[in-house]
C-alpha cells in the first residue's frame, strides 16, 4: 500500500470516520457521489469501486456501463458540515474502464489530458476563480435576503454569517479563500479562491459549490449559482484568473514590455479571443447563461481585451512592481454553473493554440466598447460572443479545437445534450410573449 | 494518479515488483536479487540499454533501484527520474567511485565483492527509512507512524502532503530545499501542479503551525525553503 493511501486508512480509523464518499463529476458538471464504509477502503484503493455508469449524464453508452471509480488519496478530506463524531469524508475519483484505461467521458480525465499536453510544452496552469451566487429564501422563487450592494457591511448584508461559515468550511477542507464580500446585486455574494493548479482548482470549485449550498441549507436558506436568476440585476459570473508557469517562472511576464506581458502571454490571450466563440458553449452551458451575457450588467459581450476596461472579455490586471509572479489574465465570460474541469480545459486549449500558432494579440480596447457603434466595433475588429445557446452550439459543433480538447466522446455527447435543451426551450411559450402579444395580437 | 486495479495490471508487467535492478550481468543480477528477496520484496532485473528502461520508472513506482557497476553510466538518468520515496543504491567495483555516487545523491552504496547478508541488512534499514523516528522541536512533534504532527500533544490535522512537506523539511534542518526538489520528492511524477503548488502548501502549513512555530519554515528568496529550529 502506498503511503498516501496508508495515511487515509489511518486517518479514517483515528478520526472514527464512518462513511467515505466517492465523488466524481458528470459531463454537465453535476457532482455524483456514492459512499463506502471503512471496511471497503483497502480494496477500493487496490481495485477501485465498480459502478453502473449508464445512468450518469454523458457516461451513457450501453457497452461501457461497467465503470470503476479510482479514489485519489490526495483529495481525502473530512466533510466539515457533517457530524464531527462518526464523521463523513470524501475523495475525488478518476473514472476508468474495467481494464484500467481512463474513461473518455470523465471530465476529470479530460482535464488531466489537457494538463498533460501543457506539461509536454513545459507549462503548468494556475487558476484563481471568483464565483458569485445568490441567497434566496428557498428554491421556489427569488425572494432576496437583503438589499445590500457591493462591499456592503451589516446590517444590510444579512448573509454575513452564512458566508463566514462557508469560508470556515472551505478553509477546514484545505481550500484557501482570498476574499469574500457582498456583490453588486441584492443578496448576491462572492467568495474568491486563492490560486491553485488547474486540477486541484476544478476539484475545489466542485467542493465550493456544494459547501455553499450545504451551509445555506443549514441556515435555512437556498443558494444558487444560476447565471441570471433575476431579470434586471447582475448575473452570477465566474471570472477565471489564469497564468502559465515554466518551473518557478511566470511565462506570462516580461519586464521589458510596456504591458509587462510576454509574447507567450499575448499569444495566449489572442488564442482565447480567437476561439472565444467556440469555447463559450462550455463556459456558458445553459439557456439561462446568455441572459447574463448582455450589455449593462458588468458581463462581457464583446470579444476584446483590456487592462482597465472591466467590460472586456479578457482583462489583464495592472502590473504591480515586484509582483511578476502575479502577472495573469482574467477571462470574464464563464459562469459558475459550468463544468469547471471542461471549462479550464477549453480555455487553456484556446490559449495554448494561440501560443503554438503564434497568434498576434489585437490592439487593446481602451474606449468603452458599449458606447461604440456596431460599425465602429467592426472597424476595430471587435466581435461578439454568441448571443444564445443555439449560436454557441453551432460554433462549438464545428470547432476542431473543442473536439481535440474535449475528446470525441464528450464533444459529441455535449452537443447532442445541448441541442435537446435548446429545442425544449424553443417549445415553450414564455410569460413575456403572453404579456406582450396576447392582449394585442 | 491512477493506480491500476490488481486484476488488470498492464500487459508488459505480470508480476508487481517494486524493486528494479539495473544490470546486464546475469550473475550480478542474481546476487542482488537474492539480497532483495531477503527483504521480502521481488526484484525486476533489466539493463539500462533496453528500450523499456525509462518505462520502468513511469509504469511502476519502484521503491528501490539498484544500479550495478556495468550500468553506473546511467546513474544520472536514474537520479533524474527519481520520484518521491524512491531509494537508489549504487554497487561499485572500486571504492574510488564512492565520492562520485554520493555526490550524485544515492541513498547508499556497496563495494563488490559484497556479502549478500550485509546488503540485505542495509536495504532493509533503507526501506524502513528514517520514517520511524519522531522529530521533536520544542512542543512540536512530527510522528511518522501516525502521519501526524502535534503541538503540545494537540494534532495539527495536516493533510498528507502538508505532513510530508513538514517531515521533509524538518528531516533536513538548515538545508535549503528548492521548490523543484520538494515537488519531485513529495508529489507524484505525473502531478500537473508545478512548483507554486509547494508555495500553496507551505502557506497552509505555516497557518496550521501557528505564530509560535510558523517561522521554523524560512523562505529563501528565489530558491526555496529551509527548516531552521
Amino acid at each position: 500500500m502506498k503511503k498516501d493511501q496508508d495515511f487515509v486508512m489511518k486517518t479514517v480509523k483515528d478520526q472514527n470516520i464512518k462513511f467515505i464518499r466517492f465523488w466524481f463529476t458528470d459531463v454537465l458538471g453535476f457532482l455524483k457521489s456514492f459512499a463506502i464504509t471503512p471496511a471497503e477502503l483497502e480494496t477500493a484503493f487496490e481495485e477501485g469501486m465498480g459502478f453502473d455508469g449508464s445512468s450518469i449524464e454523458g457516461f451513457t453508452r450501453i457497452e461501457e456501463s461497467d465503470m470503476i471509480a479510482m479514489p485519489d488519496p490526495n483529495t481525502f478530506q473530512i466533510l466539515p458540515w457533517r457530524p464531527t463524531e462518526q464523521g463523513v469524508a470524501r475523495m475525488f475519483c478518476d473514472v476508468t474502464l474495467p481494464d484500467g484505461s481512463p474513461f473518455a467521458g470523465d471530465p476529470r480525465q479530460v482535464l488531466r489530458r489537457n494538463l498533460a499536453r501543457a506539461s509536454k510544452l513545459g507549462y503548468t496552469m494556475y487558476v484563481g476563480p471568483e464565483l458569485e451566487y445568490f441567497y434566496f429564501e428557498d428554491s421556489k422563487g427569488t425572494e432576496v435576503l437583503d438589499h445590500g450592494g457591493y462591499f456592503d457591511l451589516t446590517p444590510l448584508d444579512l448573509a454575513t454569517d452564512h458566508r463566514r461559515d462557508t469560508v470556515f468550511a472551505l478553509e477546514a477542507m484545505g481550500i484557501p479563500v482570498e476574499y469574500s464580500h457582498h456583490e453588486v446585486a441584492p443578496s448576491q455574494h462572492e467568495i474568491d479562491l486563492r490560486y491553485s493548479d488547474a486540477l486541484a482548482m476544478a476539484d475545489n470549485v466542485m467542493t465550493y459549490r456544494l459547501a455553499v449550498k450545504e451551509i445555506a441549507q443549514e441556515h435555512g436558506v437556498y443558494a444558487t449559482f444560476m447565471p441570471k436568476p433575476i431579470a434586471g440585476e447582475n448575473g452570477n459570473g465566474m471570472h477565471v484568473h489564469q497564468s502559465l508557469f515554466k518551473g518557478d517562472k511566470n511565462a506570462f511576464y516580461d519586464a521589458n514590455d510596456e504591458t509587462h506581458l510576454s509574447t507567450e502571454g499575448k499569444s495566449y490571450i489572442a488564442g482565447i479571443l480567437k476561439h472565444a466563440g467556440e469555447i463559450t458553449a462550455i463556459c456558458n452551458q445553459w439557456v439561462n447563461s446568455y441572459k447574463r451575457l448582455v450589455p449593462g450588467y458588468e458581463a462581457p459581450v464583446y470579444v476584446c481585451w483590456s487592462r482597465r476596461n472591466r467590460s472586456a472579455l479578457v482583462r489583464v490586471p495592472m502590473y504591480k512592481p515586484g509582483k511578476e509572479q502575479a502577472t495573469r489574465i482574467e477571462l470574464r465570460s464563464p459562469d459558475p454553473s459550468c463544468n469547471p474541469y471542461l471549462a479550464f480545459s477549453v480555455m487553456m486549449a484556446a490559449g495554448l493554440e494561440g501560443i503554438e500558432q503564434g497568434y498576434e494579440l489585437p490592439t487593446e480596447a481602451t474606449d468603452n466598447i458599449y458606447d461604440m457603434t456596431e460599425a465602429e466595433r467592426q472597424k476595430a475588429g471587435i466581435g461578439s460572443l454568441p448571443r444564445d445557446l443555439h449560436e454557441a452550439i453551432e460554433l462549438a459543433e464545428g470547432s476542431e479545437l473543442l473536439k481535440k480538447a474535449l475528446g470525441d466522446h464528450v464533444h459529441e455527447y455535449f452537443i447532442r445534450n445541448k441541442k435537446a435543451e435548446v429545442l425544449a426551450y424553443d417549445l415553450q411559450v414564455s410569460q413575456f410573449e403572453l404579456d406582450h402579444y396576447l392582449g394585442s395580437l | 494518479m491512477i493506480s491500476r486495479s490488481a486484476n488488470s495490471s498492464s500487459t508488459t508487467i505480470s508480476v508487481r515488483s517494486n524493486v528494479i535492478i539495473l544490470t546486464a550481468d546475469p550473475m550480478m543480477g542474481k546476487r542482488l536479487a537474492g539480497a532483495v528477496s531477503a527483504t521480502g520484496r521481488r526484484a525486476h532485473i533489466t539493463a539500462a540499454d533496453q528500450d523499456d528502461f525509462s518505462a520502468h520508472f513511469t509504469d511502476r513506482s519502484p521503491e528501490l533501484v539498484l544500479v550495478a557497476p556495468d550500468n553506473l553510466d546511467r546513474l544520472a538518468d536514474v537520479m533524474a527520474w527519481r520520484k518521491a520515496n524512491m531509494k537508489v543504491v549504487a554497487v561499485l567495483e572500486t571504492a574510488n567511485d564512492c565520492e562520485l555516487v554520493v555526490e550524485a545523491g544515492v541513498d547508499d552504496f556497496i563495494v563488490a565483492p559484497f556479502e549478500a547478508e550485509e546488503l540485505a541488512v542495509r536495504l532493509r534499514r533503507l526501506l524502513q527509512g528514517d520514517s520511524e523516528s519522531t522529530i521533536v522541536v520544542e512542543g512540536l512533534s512530527i510522528v511518522p507512524e501516525s502521519y501526524e504532527a502535534t503541538i503540545d500533544g494537540r494534532s495539527l490535522k495536516l493533510t498528507f502532503k502538508e505532513y510530508e512537506l513538514l517531515k521533509h523539511l524538518a528531516s533536513n534542518p538548515g538545508r535549503v530545499l528548492t521548490r523543484q526538489t520538494l515537488l519531485d520528492q513529495i508529489w507524484e511524477y505525473d502531478y500537473y501542479g508545478g512548483t507554486r503548488t509547494v508555495d500553496v502548501h507551505v502557506r497552509r502549513l505555516r497557518a496550521k503551525l501557528g505564530s509560535r512555530y510558523s517561522n521554523l519554515i524560512k523562505t529563501v528568496r528565489h530558491v526555496g525553503y529551509k527548516f531552521e529550529a
